[in-house]
């Protein structure tokens, strides 16, 4: 195969850059992890919430994909493809660390129904100006590690990183109906968590 | 799915005639939104570049794997 200044490198496309990676090209194999490295590293911060696991996930995430190029045909987009290899191998750190993939701790508050009338708090427009608000940045924080595994995997998919139900269910070998019941349990669950601070704001004290 | 306006328009139409009238579903709607919208903030700072280091070790690794399967 011609040899290709890096450079031009960064000028192909996707699907032409697998092509060459295919036939043993490392560079565009290279330029394909540059392309992609962020948002793999920023999914295991995500799903895995330390820099140490997901610095682990992006290293074994691209090793699998090198390995495992000739076997991807270009149905999905490369980096689609890049987020299945990742949630498989983030499912797989958690559960050597014993975090529950699919049960909920607690089913109490797991409820579909509207669980009463809140008065909700004079919010900003502009949510990050709460996080500002220490306490509020940690309730997220513990309300997220409480969900399972798989939900919270399958909330950030598709709340955070904007993936169909579709696109969701291909890249977990799930249903359409599971992932978008997954989704829905996933957003009750976080907002009943964060409904003490809807209620009643951390000025008149939240129990954690 | 309503959130996410994935239903029949009729059903969608039907449904915000309903919620505008109720007072619980429009505070559980208003709570889901904040929800999603304080997770994605949490989330939006929580993220970053990745780390120089964490990159080279990468690269070095995948370099090594080159070199293996060329012997």
């Amino acid at each position: 195969m011609e040899q290709i200044h890096t450079k031009a490198l960064a000028l192909l496309k996707e699907n032409e850059l697998v092509e060459r990676a295919k036939k043993h090209d490392h560079a565009a194999f290279e330029e394909l992890v540059k392309r992609n490295q962020a948002k793999i590293y920023n999914l295991g911060l995500k799903l895995l919430g330390n820099k140490e696991d997901a610095a682990d996930l992006l290293q074994e995430t691209f090793i699998n994909a090198y390995y495992a190029l000739p076997k991807f045909e270009g149905k999905s987009a490369f980096s689609t493809w890049l987020y299945r290899i990742a949630t498989n191998n983030a499912f797989m750190k958690m559960r050597k660390k014993k975090i529950p993939l699919v049960r909920f701790e607690s089913e109490k508050n797991d409820s579909e129904q509207p669980t009463g009338s809140f008065n909700i708090p004079d919010w900003s427009n502009d949510p990050r100006a709460h996080l500002k608000n220490e306490e509020l940045r940690m309730l997220i924080e513990r309300s997220i590690d409480a969900l399972p595994g798989k939900y919270r995997t399958i909330f950030v998919l598709h709340d955070i990183e904007g993936f169909s139900t579709e696109e969701i269910s291909k890249m977990l070998n799930l249903s359409v109906p599971a992932v978008k019941s997954r989704v829905h349990r996933s957003r009750v669950f976080l907002r009943d968590r964060l409904s003490q601070y809807f209620r009643t704001g951390f000025k008149q004290g939240v129990n954690l | 799915m309503y959130l996410d306006r994935e239903l029949d328009q009729i059903l969608l139409d039907d449904l915000q005639e309903h919620i505008s009238l109720c007072e619980n579903c429009m505070a559980f709607l208003k709570t889901m939104e904040k929800t999603i919208a304080l997770s994605r903030a949490y989330y939006h700072k929580k993220c970053g570049r990745v780390p120089k280091s964490v990159s080279e070790h990468m690269f070095y690794h995948l370099r090594i794997i080159y070199k293996k399967r060329k012997i």
